[in-house]
């Protein structure tokens, strides 16, 4: 739910950044578009997945001592995303 | 090339196989380009999987040497023949619904056993009755990990964006598909559609921002491209991607408009019960006599003759109707009550022409006629007054259509024809029941007529000449 969220969020972004040109005929795969897109999302979400490993990063240290195998297990948990 | 070995004009792009027939058999060869990857996939257990296998075309391997003229091959495989092959542009909205979600569906079973579809090509898909199936076996290859959805387009292409030209615009498809025969391009759906369709974030990721980063792209160094492409995307996104598709289009249906001159006309009809039951007994008998293992209805409405026949022992039956909501109707039908009965959209006067590459990649109506059986009611007068088609011409086509069936002929003096004929002047005096006889018997020898209403409808059933 938090990527299509997320998703919508970039691509309401991305299409204002863009702005409207005419379309192009070059010498490109038709697919180039979709490509670039997925490859967007790939960052996106890889960016997104980086965020919460430091994020549950940072709330271990401020929380340490208290319980440090919380942070591994959170660790972990990210890893298999 | 050896004798009856026919190489399938369409299977030309993919250099890990070729299609050939011979003799109603179907072989695919798997060249050494493409062993590899079938190997993978055949060991990997995707395709006896229970929610694929029976969505996925039947593969037996064959020793190649056993097909004369084969020619080089690491493997030959051998499918099942299917009783007629149809084309995206002419099925019904529900149709190209239910492939397009089974496009989806072995999608995600095949990654879940490190499978990847390499196209998204509407064309693998066929149909046994209602029921999309998925023909070619060589579209799936070991997945690379982080890779991107390189079909997505057209995918976008073949499935997404006609359903999208006929729920979000209310166009049927099937034309601009025809014509384009690779889909209708996102450039011109992006076009079409109103802005505020436009807003919704899924038609913006899947079609208007490909669009724009597509143009953006040529302003783009050829290192930043690559860099983009060279990115990868988590199988997890991948398969979200795909099952956000596969929601959306599951609940993408056909617009309310699509309100159709015949779908009520087996209620509203100008002739009562009594007719419409003598048709019905026409049909069943004709089915159990001639009991034909594939049943052509031209002008089938929503298909309720079609019906009866296969109650009767017609083994499939093919129709076609120009009125898209027809179609419509009955393939909903027949797909809920798991029927043998496929509706497909074609109008009589203008059938599916030979298209592609040299014009027979895809092969036109007639080249694809293999009816033991014909059903065509109601039909001639609407092609002779309401298309100008000579009546001889109009018979002989049928009876071209399938060696045996019944025809029926409405006179002038009905009143569906008065109604045609209501605003236009009458200019065709070689349209009259005497006319009628003497084209069949022109092409076929009469071996019944039953009189639906005296003077105003007749059946005729033919057997056509030398067979």
């Amino acid at each position: 739910m938090m990527s299509r969220n997320l998703g919508f969020v970039f691509t309401a972004s991305t299409a204002l950044l863009l702005g409207w040109h005419s379309p192009a005929l070059a010498y490109l795969d038709p697919g180039t578009g979709s490509m670039i897109l997925q490859g967007i999302i790939g960052a996106v979400v890889g960016g997104l997945i980086a965020l919460k490993l430091y994020w549950a990063r940072l709330k271990n240290f401020l929380s340490s001592g208290r319980s440090r195998g919380t942070a591994e297990n959170n660790d972990r948990d990210h890893d298999s995303n | 090339m050896t004798d009856g070995l026919h190489r399938d004009p369409a299977s030309f792009r993919d250099p890990s196989g070729h299609v050939y027939s011979r003799d109603g058999r179907i072989f695919r060869t798997v060249s050494a380009f493409g062993a590899e990857s079938y190997e993978f996939v055949r060991d990997s257990g995707f395709l006896t999987d229970p929610s694929v296998e029976n969505r996925v075309i039947g593969i037996t391997e064959v020793p190649p040497a056993t097909v004369d003229g084969i020619g080089d091959c690491t493997y030959l495989l051998e499918h099942p023949a299917l009783p007629f092959v149809s084309y995206p542009y002419e099925w019904c909205f529900s149709a190209l619904r239910a492939a397009a979600i089974l496009q989806l569906d072995l999608i995600t079973a095949a990654l879940d056993r490190d499978v990847m579809l390499s196209d998204a090509s509407a064309y693998n898909i066929q149909f046994r009755a209602t029921e999309p199936v998925f023909i070619d076996a060589l579209s799936f290859r070991p997945y690379r990990d982080g890779e991107f959805w390189g079909a997505h387009q057209q995918f976008c292409d073949q499935f997404l964006n006609p359903l999208l030209l006929t729920a979000l615009a209310g166009i049927g498809f099937n034309d601009w598909y025809r014509g384009s025969a690779e889909g209708i391009p996102s450039r011109d759906l992006n076009n079409l559609l109103p802005w505020y369709r436009k807003l919704g974030w899924r038609v913006m990721t899947h079609v208007t921002l490909p669009l724009k980063l597509q143009s953006a792209s040529r302003r783009k160094s050829e290192d930043k491209i690559e860099a983009i492409k060279s990115r990868r995307l988590p199988k997890a996104s991948l398969l979200q991607l795909v099952s956000g598709l596969h929601k959306w289009i599951s609940g993408l249906s056909p617009p309310t408009e699509q309100s159709s001159t015949w779908i009520g006309y087996e209620d509203d009809n100008s002739y009562g019960d009594e007719a419409t039951r003598t048709k019905h007994d026409f049909t069943r008998r004709f089915a159990q006599e001639v009991r034909p293992a594939i049943l052509w209805d031209i002008g089938c409405n929503t298909g309720t003759y079609a019906e009866t026949a296969l109650a009767a022992g017609a083994g499939t039956a093919i129709g076609f109707d120009t009125d898209r909501a027809a179609v419509e109707a009955g393939f909903s039908r027949a797909r809920k009550n798991g029927s043998m009965f496929f509706p497909l959209v074609l109008d009589a006067a203008n059938p599916s022409p030979g298209q592609g590459w040299r014009g027979i990649e895809r092969k036109n109506l007639e080249a694809r006629a293999n009816a033991d059986g014909l059903i065509a009611y109601a039909i001639l007068h609407h092609l002779s007054i309401g298309r100008n088609i000579p009546l001889a011409e109009a018979v002989s086509w049928l009876i071209d259509l399938a060696p045996q069936g019944v025809i029926e002929f409405v006179e002038k003096d009905d009143p569906m024809v008065q109604q045609m004929l209501r605003l236009r002047e009458d200019i065709f005096g070689g349209y009259h029941r005497d006319a009628f006889m003497a084209a069949v018997r022109e092409r076929a020898e009469i071996v019944e007529t039953c009189e639906v209403i005296a003077n105003r409808r007749v059946l005729v059933r033919y057997r056509r000449r030398g067979f």
